[in-house]
């Protein structure tokens, strides 16, 4: 019963807040009932903190489509409701498995008992067939016959035919009704989640730590060779990092005299390359240390060789900052140059818990599991944060104006623009978007249900009544 | 899981595999088109999308036709049929974002 009300409730609402309607406030209302729905039937694991934390992001990104609706927000929101309903199925598991546990909710919820075989198998009951083909054939064969003879009375009939005409179904919304319909199954599926049990159950008994083998005679030769070779490889590497952040530094104290075009193609080709070569750093790291070099003995030196590497790694992290930073002050900023600097602090993340697995003998899958959690926090953090409007806003303020790219901005730097007296030039959109789709339409923008209610269109709204009164 | 999918009956065994595989060389295509910015993707995209449509069509039909001839169980005949009808979206959502692009 309980299951029957929340799954018809899930249709209802999913239908009155989606239907034909854009992402805004509905998002947040939709988060609460999940959250109300999923607290009634998992009472007991309300307040484990992978729940609390992935409902919190939930509901963040949701807030954040409400208040300015940036792409980011609702990418954000679409990965922590999946994020949350793998941890309600699962809250122990791994942030990756958690996803695909969501996902697997999201579409096969409803199937879970029958692709883990919990019911028990039913026997062929002959009676249950026909019990089948006559519910058909009691529907079906009524009427079909019901129509016929409508039609053929309706012909012969005016009066009758005048009753049928009278009768009005335009009130009955097909498509709202499949919304529902689709609500009520997305419902079903994720009302009561349950992880895939194979893979949930690996990953739950996969540690962090790396154990150690008795190694044989051979074995341990082999592992010798493969930790001299690390040594080599990881001093020639720290030499040549060493010459390349020389380089770095010269050409970081003479950048002043570049020009903007050398500058430019200076930070977009040194950061992509630098950046790859700290990530494929990170992999040759992992690869050096994936098992039994951990234990060796006498692996101090590798080790020492390793942490200097990272050190050198982090001190390219920082000269590529440096240059990115010059390269705002120039020309102002962008979502690429945020992004880039978003990049940088998440490598200089990996980098420290590349230090902390080298130095605790933890494996991989350790640092999958805290980079993609950590990277899915930054995400969650860049997604609630209207990074357009700061963008407009320091623009503006340093001179940095870049008329197309700050109508491309629209609508999330709306309030800025307005601010600074740019809204009405900037909203005609007279340098045009590279598609159509793209452009801002500030009627289309602001004439909102309330279920699609946005504070940034809200205030406009506001301001354009204001105005024409 | 795993033993449960081995255990469909011969055509939904099938038919789950084939959309499978749809989903797979569907969404392989989809992202070498983003990748790339290739249009022969496209292309290569509607004739996967035209095949795969006729080989579901006719697994749907067959699918249906055994279970109303009583000889798949209901859940096993419903699971297979949505897993069809499954790419349907998955077709129309990649046919959307690769339509921005073009």
């Amino acid at each position: 019963m309980k299951k029957t009300i929340i799954i018809t409730a899930g249709g209802l609402v999913f239908a009155t807040l989606f239907y034909t309607q854009s992402l805004g406030i509905n998002a947040l209302l939709y988060s609460i009932l999940l959250i109300v729905a999923l607290a009634v039937s998992r009472k007991e694991i309300l307040l484990k903190s992978s729940i609390i934390l992935s409902g919190t992001a939930m509901l963040s990104s949701a807030l954040a489509i409400s208040i300015h609706g940036s792409s980011w927000s609702m990418i954000t929101y679409f990965l922590s409701t999946l994020l949350y309903i793998g941890y309600v199925a699962s809250f122990q598991s791994s942030i990756y498995v958690s996803w695909l546990n969501g996902c697997y909710n999201a579409v096969f919820g409803v199937f879970h008992s029958f692709l883990y075989q919990l019911e028990p198998p039913k026997t062929e009951e002959p009676k249950k067939k026909i019990a089948t083909g006559q519910v058909l054939k009691l529907i079906g064969i009524p009427l079909v016959l019901v129509v016929v003879f409508s039609v053929l009375y309706s012909s012969s009939n005016p009066v009758f035919h005048e009753v049928l005409t009278a009768i009005d179904f335009s009130f009955i919304d097909m498509l709202w009704i499949f919304t529902a319909v689709l609500g009520a199954f997305i419902m079903a599926n994720i009302h009561d989640p349950q992880p895939i049990k194979e893979l949930t159950a690996r990953d739950q008994n996969y540690p962090n730590q790396l154990v150690p083998h008795a190694l044989h005679e051979a074995t341990l030769k082999s592992v010798a060779n493969e930790s001299q070779i690390g040594f080599i490889s990881l001093l020639c590497l720290n030499a040549l990092l060493c010459m390349v952040l020389i380089t770095e530094i010269l050409f970081l104290s003479g950048i002043t005299d570049l020009e903007a075009s050398s500058l430019s193609d200076a930070v977009h080709q040194g950061v992509n390359a630098s950046i790859v070569s700290i990530v494929l750093a990170l992999g040759v790291i992992a690869f050096i240390f994936r098992g039994d070099v951990n234990f060796l003995k006498n692996n101090q030196k590798l080790r020492t060789l390793t942490y200097i590497w990272i050190g050198l790694n982090a001190l390219l992290v920082v000269s590529i900052c440096i240059k990115n930073y010059i390269y705002i002050q120039d020309h102002g900023l962008t979502h690429k140059r945020i992004g880039v600097m978003i990049y940088l602090f998440l490598t200089l993340i990996g980098l420290c818990t590349t230090y902390l697995k080298v130095t605790h003998r933890l494996n991989f899958v350790y640092l999958l599991r805290r980079n993609m959690a950590i990277g899915y926090a930054c995400i969650v953090v860049y997604a609630l944060i209207n990074w357009s409007a700061i963008i407009t806003d320091h623009n503006i303020k340093a001179n940095k104006i870049d008329q197309p790219y700050l109508e491309s901005l629209l609508p999330q730097n709306a309030l800025v623009l307005r601010e600074q007296g740019l809204y009405d030039l900037y909203s005609q959109q007279k340098s045009g978007g590279k598609y159509l789709s793209d452009r801002y339409n500030e009627a289309a923008y602001t004439n909102r249900n309330w279920q699609e209610f946005n504070w940034i269109a809200h205030q406009l709204q506001l301001d354009h009544e204001d105005s024409s009164q | 899981m795993k033993i449960v999918l081995n255990r469909l009956q011969k055509q939904n065994g099938i038919s789950v595999k084939l959309a499978g595989l749809s989903f797979a060389v569907g969404t392989l295509d989809f992202l070498l088109y983003l990748a790339t910015g290739d249009e022969f993707f496209v292309g290569l995209g509607l004739g996967i999308l035209v095949l795969a449509f006729f080989i579901s069509v006719v697994l749907f039909l067959i699918v249906i036709a055994n279970f109303l001839l009583g000889n798949v169980p209901f859940k096993e005949a419903l699971f297979t049929t949505y897993v069809l009808l499954l790419n349907i979206p998955i077709a129309v959502f990649y046919c959307y974002v690769a339509l921005q692009f073009l």
